[in-house]
């Protein structure tokens, strides 16, 4: 099991729905991953932005978080672990 | 926050002793009678126009782990230690486990081991970097969610609170229901499990929730006190401690039973008033309120501690750890918008011994530049040189009361490191603690643990 750190902004596709916003697929690197599901998201402050986190499994099967600033309307691929 | 969910548990009514022989029955009814019990023990008799509380005490089963397994699927299953900066030494050589999986427990692992002693016993176990942000963030949703059956809720710590929901509950059915349902929302929004203890007051909540772990819900009623507690081990009750524990069982105590049939007079002579609140608590019993944040009290102290990476009788390094508490300490201290007439400094040396010194001040401070020059006039003079290696040094500010009125300092230079302080908290409050540092205090900063 190893977890990568990337810190890259990604680009996302996303629903909002029932009053959540829910990542459905995110492109990095060139390449389009789909999210297979949503174990679990947080939020986080850092300053004045509020960053919302997301805890998914993709298609390929790897586990990424990613994050969305509020205040910039960045997403970005914090890190990944492969088993 | 907790991966997978278990078997339900429940018992009704008593948690140990559902079946209550006669010959207990007896002995209570006798005990209860006796001289030496605890005449608040007789007043706790039912009434039938008083209305039982219904508390209860939620605790989230390993939380931190939990929680990691959850989000991470290839951690589910697995022995995971979860701990601050466990790479921030060679194999987290100064780390201590934050919070073990049960799988990890399975191994003999607990919570607050150091890394080292928890990776003998479980060399298999992974360890994962603690993310308090995370864990904050989900803290407060499972809140919001107790929120929803009362406003009477109290966070007993991170991961876990007490709810009063003696005046809501003819809303959501009854307290089984209501226990149940937090039990599911926790599970599906958080996919996570806890433990719930449900009784009269806080005392036995935490007591009853501590019964089944994980995933359990225990119920002990009015009626099933004090048999339901009294076979448990004495360590069993809040407020008794290692320390405490080997003084009762020195004094024959082992039981919660025995404390609650000891002699009172006995105990008061060993324990003074704490005596007599130690045997109230042998039989159950607890008035304290469940107390909602927003009424929480003014803190009575704050303090600030930090434990080197290496023991240490390097001065400066020594001084500029101190330093850093100092300032951390009054940030706290302006936070409450207190201000403190007791300073006190204490240090832990690497053999585990300790000393202190404290000092009454003649007046009530709150500033950073009062605060430091005090903390380390009195640190130099009771510890420097340092008679043996250093791991640990500690600010407290005592004897706290409301900064009311305001003075006007009469020199520019302390106007403008009041307005200096006046920044740095307002920055710390709104970017986090170490958004704004004075440099002396980042000489230690590769090498300090907070």
């Amino acid at each position: 099991m190893a977890v990568s750190v990337i810190e890259e902004p990604i680009k996302v596709a996303a629903v909002f729905e029932g009053g959540k916003l829910t990542p459905v697929r995110f492109r990095w690197r060139g390449r389009a991953k789909r999210v297979r599901a949503v174990t679990g998201r947080w939020t986080s402050r850092d300053g004045t932005d509020t960053i919302h986190y997301f805890a998914i499994m993709g298609d390929d099967d790897v586990y990424y978080e990613i994050s969305f600033s509020t205040q910039t309307f960045v997403w970005r691929l914090e890190k990944l672990e492969t088993e | 926050l907790f991966g997978v969910s278990k078997s339900w548990k429940q018992s009704e009514g008593s948690a140990r002793n559902p079946e209550c022989e006669p010959e207990r029955e007896s002995e209570r009814e006798s005990a209860r009678n006796a001289a030496h019990a605890p005449e608040r023990a007789s007043h706790s008799s039912v009434n039938p126009r008083e209305r039982e509380r219904i508390v209860m005490h939620i605790d989230m089963n390993a939380f931190f782990a939990s929680v990691e397994q959850a989000l991470r699927p290839f951690l589910r299953g697995k022995p995971v230690l979860v701990a601050a900066d466990p790479y921030g030494t060679p194999k987290g050589a100064r780390s201590v486990a934050a919070t073990a999986s049960y799988e990890a427990r399975a191994y003999g692992v607990k919570t607050g081991m150091p890394l080292f002693q928890a990776l003998r016993l479980c060399p298999t176990a992974i360890i994962v970097e603690g993310d308090g942000r995370k864990y904050v963030s989900i803290a407060l949703k499972l809140l919001e969610i107790l929120e929803s059956y009362t406003d009477l809720v109290e966070p007993y710590s991170i991961d876990e609170a007490f709810i009063d929901v003696t005046n809501t509950v003819h809303l959501f059915g009854d307290k089984v229901a209501i226990a149940r349902d937090i039990k599911r929302r926790v599970r599906e929004e958080f996919g996570i499990t806890c433990s719930i203890g449900v009784a009269p007051n806080k005392l036995v909540a935490k007591m009853a929730s501590d019964l089944e772990k994980p995933d359990g819900l225990v119920v002990i009623d009015r009626a099933s006190l004090p048999d339901a507690i009294w076979d448990l081990p004495v360590d069993a009750l809040i407020g008794v401690g290692r320390k405490r524990t080997l003084k009762l069982n020195l004094m024959g105590i082992f039981t919660i039973r025995d404390l609650a049939l000891y002699p009172r007079e006995n105990l008061r002579r060993a324990f003074g008033v704490i005596g007599e609140d130690l045997q109230a608590a042998a039989w159950g019993l607890d008035d304290s309120p469940v107390i909602p944040t927003t009424a929480i009290p003014d803190p009575k102290s704050v303090s600030a501690a930090s434990t080197f990476i290496k023991d240490t009788r390097d001065r400066e390094l020594i001084l500029s750890a101190l330093f850093y508490l100092a300032e951390k300490a009054a940030t706290r201290l302006r936070r409450h918008n207190m201000r403190a007439r007791t300073l006190g400094v204490w240090i832990r040396y690497g053999d585990f011994s300790s000393d202190g010194r404290s000092h009454r001040l003649p007046f009530p401070i709150d500033r950073f530049a009062q605060i430091w020059p005090l903390a380390r006039q009195q640190f130099e003079s009771a510890f420097f040189p340092p008679r043996k290696p250093v791991r640990l040094v500690g600010v407290y500010l005592g004897e706290l009361e409301p900064a009311v009125g305001y003075d006007v300092p009469l020199f520019p230079d302390v106007a403008r490191k009041d307005r200096v302080d006046d920044v740095v908290s307002a920055s710390r409050e709104r970017f986090g603690s170490r958004s704004l540092m004075r440099a002396r205090s980042m000489i230690g900063e590769k090498v300090v643990m907070t």
